[in-house]
C-alpha cells in the first residue's frame, strides 16, 4: 500500500468527486485500493452469502454469544487477552483441564452445602438481585443473579428455575472462551464460593438446562468479585 | 452509536450496542467464512472482531461510516488469523510463478508485493479484471466464488481460469525477464 492510499471510510467522498480529480483516479487505477474497494463492497453487500450454505446454527451461537456479553455488560477484553480458540484448537488438553477444575468446582459446591446447612449465607443479601417473588421465572429468560460477600468470604447465589434438571456453570477467559464448565443438579446447593473459580477464569454463565436445553441462564458476571 | 457513548453500559447504551451488532453480525461472519471456510471457526473469528469492536466503541468517532471501521477490523484480523495459521491465500498453482522453493506463497507475495517492480508487471501484463482477481484472491484472501461474483466474469470455470490465466501470463512475464530480474 503506498502513502496515496486510501481507508474504506473515505471511499464514498472520493467516488464522489468528479473522475478527473487525482484522488479519484488514483482509487480507480491503484490495484490495492481497487482491491479494497472490491473487498468492502463485497463485506457490505454480500454478493451471494447462501453460497456458505446453512448458517443458521453457527450464526444462532454468535448471536447468542453477543447478546450474553452486552446483557452481561461485561468489561471488554482486555487487548492483551488470547484471542485464539484454545478451545476448538487443543480439545484434549482443554477437556482435561476442564474436567479437573469441574472436580475441584465440584468439591468447593460439596463443602458449601455444608455451609448452607449451617445457614451461613445471609438471605437477601446486598448485592443479589432476583426475579420474580420465589427467584424463578421458569422461562427461557435470564436470571438474575450476582455475588454477595460474607465478610471475607464471596459467594454467588442464584433462584431455582422451574423445570431446569441441572444447572451448568461455565467459565470463561477474558476472550470469552470457555475454559471450563461444572454442572450441579437441581437438588444441589444453589452456591459457589469464589474459591471454586477455576484459574483463568475471568467471567461466569449459569445455564439452567432441563431435557439437555437450556431454559435459562444468567448474564455473564465477573468470576472474581472483589479482585483476584 | 450516541446512547451507548452517553452510558455503555446502562439499558439504552447495551440497547444500541445489540442493535449495531444485530445489524452487522451477518456480514462478519460471511466474511470471515469466506476468508477461512469452515464455520467453527469463522464463528470464533467474528466474535472476536464484533467484541473487538465493542471494546473499541468508545473511541469511535466517525459517525456515518461504522460499516467501513468494521470491515478493516475484521479484514485485518482475518489475514492475521491466516498469517498465523500459514493458512494458504493462493490457489496453491495461482502463485507458482512465485515460488522457488521454501517461503509460502503468500510470504513470498507479500515481500513482492511492496515492491513496485512485482506492481508494474502486474499492471503492464494483465487485463484489468486479471489484476482485480489476482490481487483479491492473494490480498485480500477472498475465495474465487465471491471473486467470480463480484468482478462479474462470466466464464464458465469464473474466477479460476481467470487467475489461471493471470499465472500463465505472469509466469512468461518472467521467465522473459529473467535475466533482467534475478
Amino acid at each position: 500500500m503506498k502513502r496515496r492510499c486510501f481507508d474504506p471510510q473515505e471511499f464514498p467522498a472520493i467516488l464522489a468527486l468528479p473522475p478527473a480529480d487525482p484522488r479519484r483516479r488514483h482509487l480507480e487505477t491503484c490495484l490495492h485500493c481497487r482491491a479494497l474497494l472490491h473487498a468492502y463492497t463485497e463485506f457490505m453487500d454480500p454478493s451471494d452469502p447462501e453460497a456458505f450454505g446453512d448458517l443458521a446454527a453457527v450464526d444462532a451461537e454468535l448471536a447468542n454469544r453477543l447478546a450474553a456479553i452486552v446483557e452481561g455488560g461485561v468489561p471488554a477484553p482486555r487487548a492483551d487477552a488470547p484471542t485464539g480458540r484454545a478451545w476448538s484448537c487443543r480439545p484434549r488438553a482443554v477437556l482435561a483441564v476442564a474436567v479437573v477444575l469441574a472436580v475441584c468446582a465440584g468439591i468447593f459446591l460439596a463443602r458449601d452445602a455444608v455451609l448452607l446447612r449451617d445457614s451461613r449465607l445471609p438471605a437477601g443479601s446486598a448485592g443479589l438481585e432476583r426475579g420474580g417473588s420465589d427467584g424463578s421465572d421458569g422461562s427461557d429468560g435470564q436470571v438474575e443473579t450476582g455475588w454477595t460477600r460474607d465478610g471475607d468470604l464471596w459467594r454467588l447465589s442464584w433462584p431455582a428455575v422451574a423445570g431446569a434438571e441441572s444447572t451448568v456453570v461455565v467459565f470463561y477467559d477474558g476472550g470469552l472462551h470457555e475454559v471450563g464448565r461444572s454442572t450441579a443438579t437441581a437438588t444441589a446447593p444453589r452456591v459457589l464460593a469464589r474459591d471454586a473459580v477455576p484459574a483463568g477464569a475471568e467471567y461466569l454463565q449459569l445455564l439452567f438446562v432441563a431435557a439437555g436445553d437450556t431454559v435459562a441462564r444468567s448474564a455473564i458476571l465477573a468470576a472474581r468479585p472483589g479482585g483476584s | 452509536m450516541l446512547a451507548f457513548q452517553r452510558d455503555p453500559q446502562g439499558p439504552a447504551g447495551r440497547a444500541a450496542v445489540a442493535r449495531l451488532l444485530e445489524r452487522y453480525r451477518r456480514r462478519v461472519l460471511w466474511w470471515c467464512l469466506g476468508v477461512v471456510r469452515d464455520q467453527e471457526t469463522a464463528r470464533d473469528l467474528a466474535q472476536d472482531v464484533l467484541v473487538s469492536a465493542y471494546r473499541k466503541l468508545p473511541e469511535y468517532r466517525d459517525q456515518s461510516q461504522f460499516g467501513a471501521w468494521l470491515f478493516m477490523i475484521a479484514r485485518n484480523r482475518c489475514l492475521s488469523e491466516l498469517r498465523r495459521r500459514r493458512v494458504p491465500l493462493a490457489d496453491e498453482a495461482v502463485l507458482e510463478f512465485l515460488v522457488d522453493a521454501g517461503p509460502r506463497p503468500d510470504e513470498v507475495l507479500e515481500r513482492k508485493l511492496l515492491g513496485q517492480a512485482l506492481e508494474d508487471l502486474v499492471r503492464s501484463t494483465l487485463t484489468t479484471v486479471e489484476q482485480d482477481a489476482l490481487w483479491l484472491r492473494c490480498y485480500e484472501g477472498l475465495p474465487v466464488e465471491t471473486i467470480t461474483r463480484r468482478l462479474d466474469i462470466q466464464e464458465a470455470t469464473g474466477a479460476r481460469a481467470v487467475l489461471q490465466r493471470a499465472r500463465r501470463k505472469l509466469r512468461a512475464a518472467l521467465d522473459g525477464g529473467k535475466g533482467d530480474s534475478r
